[in-house]
């Protein structure tokens, strides 16, 4: 019998949608650690992340028989939209969400020879984002890592296309000098 | 992404872990269990009960439709019974099973009894019908007039035929009139209501989670953000009334025995609220409508019975589900309606309720009856997130009135 992932994860999805909760326990396992740093990313304390979680693993649970399996990596991508959409819903919610419209643009920082990142640290690109203000950050996770267009992202957070655009642009801005900061500052340590 | 650095950053990240926050598991371990509480409920309370009712109809169209032969058939049969001297006694032998009696009535012409001639005289006993010979004369004819009067005697009707038959002199014709059935299941159409209820508190609570929800295009977000600007400095109301849901059904109840009744059917129910939040110059009112059919099943006991009427009591579950429900929200902003929008409402969950209720019925005629039965039901919480009557006042006083028939055919 072959126990490839796919078989495996199809499994896990069928028991879940029979509301097994012992199934649960494993998808838990397995898929917290990704879940947790990408709510981190949205919501910043501690006690919110735990809350998202908890109704994105209720929703996993209920709505687990609306879920068609496609393949390897569905199963996670589901999982994300949801906890990004709690996340979302979270921020709204509790009206940490400004987004304050500027007039201008400012030039962009980063060079090209200075834009290798190969030797930072993951965990220290996800602190520099979370560092972000709330309104930048959102735009920059929904851009970045769920991949959304700007015509995508101004519909879910009703903000305009240009708007959606600036705030993009600062986030880039912002984090391109915190990376040089960081690259700069480990130079001076290494020399002296 | 044009820039190198963001894809990096993008991949850098993508399967980048941390650390759970403190006693997750246990929280949603604990949320799931109550979830799956309710799932196993549904499980006892509809599946179980649903196969039930299904099982009980099956049984009874099979009885029926089997053995049309069984006590459970009333009939009229019509028996001419002609000997060699023409002479013929009429019979009709009727058996009623509403009334749990056997006639048989006797008929016989009057110049029979004056004849002199040998003739067959029919004595009806309890168990089985004697065919004797025996002379009539003119004196006789004087006691056997106890044989022109009606007999009300038990005899099961295939006995008789098989002890004419055999009996070789008496030629028996059978005929078969008319046949009337009854079947003892009545069917029941019924409408009743719950209270109403309404509640209002004050500030805005309707209008935060309006605003909120992801769903609503850009111009209502704007029409809500307006309203709420205009609100901010006055006292808010968020009203909600659920008015009274009316509730219409078909049942269908079987006698299991002179007491108990079972039944089941079918029941369309109609929730109407109203949310209305803000302040009488600018605010958000949204009228919403939920269907709901449902499947009852009830016991019912016979405390009292007679001809024309019935007090019981009963008790039953009933298990419906949302097949549609709509929204329609007005925005008001200085008077005016600025925009509006409607929405479609799913709720997956199932709504169990349970029911206690004594019942009086009035028989105008042994098919139709009026009956009025006014009872306490209990509704479950299903953990959905419509806001309905049922979820507001889960205990709730109703009366049921409708029309009872038992059917002939």
């Amino acid at each position: 019998m072959k126990h490839s992932g796919n078989n495996k994860e199809l499994e896990l999805v069928r028991l879940i949608q029979q509301h097994d909760t012992s199934a649960m326990r494993r998808l838990y396992d397995q898929y917290i650690g990704y879940l947790t740093a990408i709510c981190s990313r949205y919501v910043l304390s501690k006690d919110d992340i735990s809350d998202i979680l908890q109704d994105s693993f209720i929703k996993f649970y209920t709505s687990a028989d609306q879920f068609e399996y496609r393949g390897e990596g569905s199963l996670k991508a589901w999982m994300v939209r949801i906890v990004v959409n709690e996340s979302l819903k979270f921020l709204k919610r509790n009206g940490k969400f400004s987004i304050i419209k500027y007039e201008w643009d400012p030039p962009d920082y980063l060079q090209d020879n200075e834009s290798n990142i190969d030797d930072i640290p993951a965990s220290v690109i996800q602190d520099m984002i979370r560092h972000l203000p709330t309104g930048y950050r959102t735009v920059f996770n929904l851009y970045i890592f769920e991949q959304k267009s700007h015509k995508e992202i101004a519909a879910i957070l009703n903000i305009t296309e240009s708007t959606s655009a600036s705030q993009l642009h600062r986030a880039k801005n912002i984090l391109a000098k915190e990376i040089l900061q960081y690259k700069l500052t480990r130079q001076w340590k290494k020399n002296g | 992404m044009e820039e190198k650095w963001l894809n990096e950053i993008r991949s850098k990240l993508e399967n980048y872990k941390e650390p759970a926050p403190y006693n997750l598991w246990n929280s949603i371990e604990k949320k799931l269990k109550h979830k799956q509480r309710i799932y196993h409920a549904i499980f006892l309370w509809v599946k179980y009960p649903a196969i039930a009712a299904i099982l009980l109809i099956i049984i009874f169209i099979g009885n029926n439709i089997f053995s049309p032969k069984n006590n459970k058939l009333f009939y009229y049969t019509k028996i001419q019974v002609t000997s060699k001297n023409a002479f013929s006694n009429n019979f009709i032998a009727k058996e009623d099973i509403y009334n749990k009696s056997h006639t048989l009535i006797v008929e016989k012409s009057e110049q029979e009894i004056n004849h002199k001639k040998k003739a067959k005289t029919l004595h009806v006993s309890s168990d089985s019908i004697d065919v004797t010979n025996s002379h009539i004369n003119k004196n006789e004819s004087q006691d056997s007039s106890k044989y022109i009067s009606k007999e009300e005697k038990y005899i099961p009707i295939k006995k008789l035929y098989s002890s004419y038959n055999t009996n070789k002199d008496p030629h028996i014709v059978l005929n078969k009139n008319k046949k009337h059935y009854s079947i003892p299941i009545t069917i029941e159409l019924y409408a009743s209501n719950l209270t109403t209820i309404s509640s209002s508190m004050n500030g805005q609570g309707e209008l935060l989670t309006a605003y909120a929800n992801n769903k609503e295009t850009t111009s209502e977000q704007e029409s809500i953000r307006k309203i709420w600007l205009n609100n901010l400095n006055k006292p808010t109301q968020t009203k909600i009334t659920h008015t009274q849901p009316i509730r219409i059904g078909l049942s269908f109840n079987y006698p299991l025995n002179n007491h108990i009744i079972i039944g089941s059917g079918l029941s369309y129910s109609c929730l109407s609220s109203t949310f209305h939040s803000g302040t009488p110059s600018s605010n958000i009112h949204t009228q919403q409508n939920l269907h709901y059919l449902g499947i009852p099943i009830k016991i019912k006991y016979n405390l009292w019975k007679n001809k024309k009427i019935n007090i019981y009591v009963s008790t039953g579950t009933m298990a419906e589900k949302c097949i549609s429900g709509k929204t329609n929200t007005d925005y008001i902003l200085n008077y005016n309606v600025v925009s509006v929008s409607s929405q479609n409402i799913k709720e997956n969950s199932l709504q169990l309720s349970t029911n206690s209720s004594a019942g009086l019925q009035f028989n105008f005629t042994p098919q139709i009856g009026l009956y009025v039965e006014p009872g306490i039901s209990y509704f479950i919480n299903n953990g959905s997130e419509i806001k309905n009557i049922y979820k507001q006042k889960k205990l709730n006083f109703n009366l049921e009135f409708g029309l009872n028939f038992s059917i002939k055919y």
